[in-house]
């Protein structure tokens, strides 16, 4: 952190050491945001409001996945099928048992979490490929679980209506009141999940990540981080499943099968795993590529009629396999890497080093 | 590569990204006359590409027709598409686009997949446009009054009028297997009504079989079928379901031991060459449309010939293009029938709505291809007739016949 620091600005003490906000510029810098964010339903169509919802629920989602794959090293190919614990979760609680919205919310959460510390369970005894497997069980089981399991309940193939949240007599029935919910939500989680590979818990999922054999001879706790791991990255699941639920207003099992989970995959090596500015830039960049086929596609129908025909806007997960390959290839550490260099280069600027 | 240049080409990758996703459908700019845009989400590229991309090339076709032939009451008319592959994500992005048009649309046309219709429902009720969708699943057309309503006769009802041509046409008793998909669609006309009526009519429903969309053989379900003694198997997919059935049952041997029958959407030419004319070949399908190469009705006439002079390919000249003619051809009287009542000012969704429920007394005839005649309480049109597979081409096996009111008590 202290290559970040502008010259002349020295710590003095060990909260100014532990600061992510550091100088008086930052701090202004981040109250405009924060101002300029939450003025954003002011001036934006329900449309731009629709697509940041959209990235603040999966951002939640991918800086979960961060906290297992980026900081502990452990693969899972399961967190769509958490977020739809969360979601079910979350939606039976407040259809059925009327419970609010705010409580169900927390109870998503760590319902889900206590379930992916479950499908965590073989991650004391494998690793790498055949963790990712393990994990793969439970994107097959939890669905199954939401169509078979009491159907009159879940919806089974059916999508399960679910209550709007309210807070008195406000209503979060659009993209803009929603967005209240929602982007206080995922400011809160990027907080926790910004400052935990800056606590000794995060020091010692990053231990286990570099050598798991070493870290344990350091004493680490193997089988109490790794599940703890697994919990947080649940528990974030389970956040990000309720306010979809909660935001879509109808959930259907397929809205979280293994191919959301790819996505969610795909985000966090585009953007750069182990770096929580990561998580938010794949989440971005892939969102939004993801929306822009539906408008670049006709282009590209146009221009090459006899190459691609009608299945142009069908080129999205083409262009994800892509970007992927190519973030794998010429840039494994992802964009967060690359806006770092980009922020070494802009300091240093004229000098090379 | 110069550091500047991959800045430069970063920078630009980014702002197009940007610009892309945010675009929008711009509101119509003030003209001197009003233009009239009908907007549609269209899954023409995901799931539904086989029986939708020929729905999204017709398009051009009828808006070039409907501006030819005068517009609606003289105002120019513009066809909007969104395809969004199936994804639903896409799909609400879309709807979130044009309802934010101004001036707002009256009415989406949402060609989307049951599980979009499902979580779109209630916003439709809420901003007021009416949903004009092919997803007419019970579940996505009821409970009434809703500003939700199906273009193509409801699930329930469709399968309610397989089960009168079934009672009609063949000897006492009757066993009836459902073999569908395991989804809100495929099950979208398994309702207490629908079972009661089976009951009601002396059909024996012997068995309910599922299996997924991806799946590629079914002989087993079949098999477990024909020992429960199913004479005939009703379907509700499409595309590569009914396919996937027919050829299952050829490799098991009991393709000539049973009838197959499908929904509205499990009968196209797509369907037959999926399957094979050979297993195809007797196949019939509840459905409200006509064939791409039918004489005598005026709607497919004008269909063939805007589809010819726009040399529209070998493979889009089916039914789902003749039918995507028909569905627009009664958009268009319905939105005639709104101006002409309240003018263009008041074009909105509640007063279109109130159209759409009027042809109940008052039907809409789309030049000879379909009859709308729709309520607040039936929200779907009320005939079919079955078309059949014969020599590798499908053609009518009954004419069209009312269906009965299999609307789900609310």
């Amino acid at each position: 952190m202290a290559v970040n620091r502008p010259c002349g600005v020295f710590n003095e003490t060990y909260a100014e050491d532990m600061a992510i906000v550091r100088t008086r510029f930052q701090w202004g810098l981040m109250i405009v945001s924060l101002i300029l964010v939450f003025a954003l339903p002011a001036f934006c169509a329900s449309r731009i409001m629709y697509m940041v919802n959209l990235i603040a629920i999966t951002l939640i989602a991918v800086l979960g996945l961060n906290i297992l794959t980026g900081y502990t090293g452990l693969f899972s190919l399961g967190q769509a099928a958490f977020m739809g614990v969360g979601a079910f979760t979350s939606a039976l609680l407040t259809k059925y048992l009327g419970l609010s919205f705010w409580v169900a919310l927390p109870c998503a959460g760590l319902s889900t979490a206590l379930v992916g510390v479950f499908f965590g369970l073989p991650s004391l005894r494998i690793k790498g490929f055949y963790l990712a497997m393990a994990t793969l069980a439970a994107q097959f089981i939890i669905p199954w679980l939401f169509i078979h399991v009491r159907p009159d309940l879940t919806g089974g193939t059916d999508s399960l209506l679910v209550p709007v949240p309210t807070l008195g007599s406000i209503e979060f029935n659009s993209q803009a009141r929603m967005f209240y919910i929602i982007m206080p939500v995922t400011l809160i989680m990027l907080f926790f999940a910004k400052n935990i590979a800056r606590t000794g818990i995060g020091r010692a999922f990053i231990a286990i990540r570099d050598n798991d054999l070493a870290a344990e001879v350091m004493g680490v706790n193997l089988f109490r981080y790794k599940l703890l791991s697994f919990f947080i990255c649940s528990f974030y699941a389970g956040i990000a499943g309720s306010l979809w639920a909660h935001w879509m207003r109808a959930i259907l099992y397929e809205h979280f099968l293994l191919m959301q989970s790819i996505w969610l995959v795909g985000m966090l090596i585009v953007g750069g795993m182990g770096y929580t500015t990561g998580a938010v830039l794949g989440t971005v960049f892939i969102r939004l590529l993801d929306q822009s086929v539906v408008y670049i596609a006709p282009v590209v129908e146009a221009v090459f009629p006899y190459w691609v025909g009608s299945a142009a806007a069908a080129i999205g997960p083409f262009v994800f396999g892509l970007v992927i390959i190519v973030f794998i290839i010429f840039e494994p550490r992802g964009l967060a890497h690359r806006w770092e260099m980009f922020k070494a280069s802009y300091r240093l600027n004229p000098y090379s080093y | 590569m110069s550091k500047k240049l991959l800045f430069l080409v970063t920078a630009l990758m980014l702002v197009t990204l940007v610009l892309g996703a945010c675009a929008g459908e711009k509101a119509t700019p003030p003209a001197e006359k009003p233009v009239i845009t009908i907007y549609r989400i269209i899954d023409a590229s995901g799931v539904y590409a086989s029986i939708n991309s020929p729905c999204a090339a017709a398009l051009p076709h009828i808006e070039q027709w409907i501006n030819d032939t005068g517009g609606i009451e003289g105002y120019e008319v513009r066809l909007v598409d969104r395809d969004t592959g199936g994804a639903l994500e896409k799909a609400i992005a879309a709807y979130e686009e044009f309802r934010a048009v101004k001036p707002k649309p009256a009415a989406i046309v949402f060609w989307e997949t049951t599980m979009s219709n499902e979580a779109l429902r209630e916003r439709f009720n809420e901003d007021k446009i009416v949903n004009f969708t092919q997803s007419t699943a019970y579940k996505v057309l009821w409970p009434t009054p809703s500003y939700n309503f199906g273009n193509a006769p409801s699930y329930v009802d469709i399968y309610g009028g397989f089960i009168d041509w079934l009672v009609a046409n063949n000897p006492a008793p009757v066993k009836l297997g459902i073999l569908t998909w395991d989804s809100g669609f495929g099950k979208g006309f398994i309702s207490p009504e629908t079972t009661a009526y089976e009951q009601t009519k002396g059909v024996e429903l012997v068995g309910t079989e599922l299996f997924g969309p991806k799946d590629v053989d079914v002989s087993t379900q079949l098999r477990r079928l024909d020992n429960a003694g199913a004479q005939f198997i009703f379907n509700n997919t499409l595309g590569g379901g009914p396919a996937v059935i027919l050829q299952s049952a050829v490799a098991a041997g009991l393709k000539d031991k049973m009838t197959f029958v499908g929904g509205p959407w499990a009968i196209s030419a797509d369907m037959v060459n999926i399957a094979g004319a050979e297993a195809a070949e007797g196949y019939m399908g509840t459905t409200f449309s006509f064939a791409w190469d039918t004489e005598g009705v005026e709607a497919i006439e004008i269909a063939r010939e805007y589809g010819l002079k726009n040399n529209l390919q070998d493979s889009f000249r089916n039914m789902s293009y003749t039918l995507t003619w028909t569905e627009y051809i009664y958009f268009r009287q319905l939105l005639e029938r709104t101006v002409d009542a309240v003018g263009i000012d008041n074009l909105s969704g509640e007063t279109l709505r109130e159209q759409v429920i009027k042809t109940t007394d008052d039907p809409i005839d789309c030049l000879g291809s379909y009859i709308y005649e729709l309520s607040s309480d039936r929200p779907a049109p009320q005939r079919a007739h079955l078309l059949k597979v014969e020599g590798g081409n499908i053609v009518p096996a009954t004419d069209f016949f009312s269906l009965p009111d299999l609307s789900p008590s609310q």
